[in-house]
């Protein structure tokens, strides 16, 4: 385990939410996908809930269990408004 | 299979999209047109931002694309959606399908533009006269 500054994307709601369109965070790496979301929702209440919030990993939607090692591009995902 | 997606600045045509999806072997085409509105929850709205992940929102594009195709069988699909500043009456969305008969085109044309409601990321600011927030601000 090292701890590691994550370069999250960060777009829309969640760019202002966050105060920029990258976040700087602190994980202890390798870690879940849902360990992550838990930690950035501690850190920062206005992203929304587990409900609401995902992330995605190299562009694609990711499951809880997912992990991350670093290396991917990783995404805020607050509830989409297209269309 | 025969698929068109496409994230742009600049304005959408619909006749193009129409045009696209256009097949002998098709009897039916359906065309969703999405434009602003000029009014949310009982405000007057100016114009919107929309805002997109856009690698990932071409990929949920083509991912539903694909998704529609397979599961009404249909001939062809275009998806095109517009970011940047729109005003009212501006088309932010415009989905097309072509299908040997008509229901599969409406159900295959509905489909894709609840998915993308959905999954594609992309987001809308919406401008009153006095404020701005973004549409997924609400609870």
């Amino acid at each position: 385990m090292a701890s590691t500054e994550l370069n999250i994307l960060c777009f829309g709601p969640a760019r202002e939410c966050a105060g920029g369109p990258n976040l700087r965070f602190q994980a202890e790496l390798p870690c879940k996908v849902g360990d992550l979301r838990r930690s950035l929702l501690n850190a920062f209440p206005q992203l929304g809930d587990l409900n609401s919030l995902r992330i995605a990993v190299d562009q694609s939607y990711s499951s809880d269990d997912q992990e991350i090692t670093g290396n991917e591009e990783i995404a805020l995902i607050m509830p989409v408004s297209g269309g | 299979m025969k698929k068109q997606v496409l994230l742009t600045r600049k304005p959408l045509e619909p006749e193009m999209c129409r045009l696209f999806v256009a097949d002998d072997a098709a009897g039916g085409q359906v065309t969703f047109v999405g434009a602003v509105r000029n009014h949310s929850r009982g405000k007057e709205v100016t114009h919107l931002d929309y805002e997109a992940y856009g690698p990932m929102a071409v990929k949920e594009m083509e991912r539903i694309a694909d998704e529609a195709i397979n599961t009404f069988q249909l001939n062809a699909i275009a998806i095109h959606h517009r970011v940047g500043t729109l005003t009212t009456g501006e088309i932010a969305v415009v989905v097309a399908v072509s299908a040997p008969h008509r229901a599969a085109g409406f159900d295959g044309c509905q489909f894709t533009i609840d998915e993308l409601k959905k999954d594609v990321p992309i987001w809308k600011r919406e401008y009153f006269t006095d404020g701005a927030e973004w549409v997924s601000d609400r609870p």
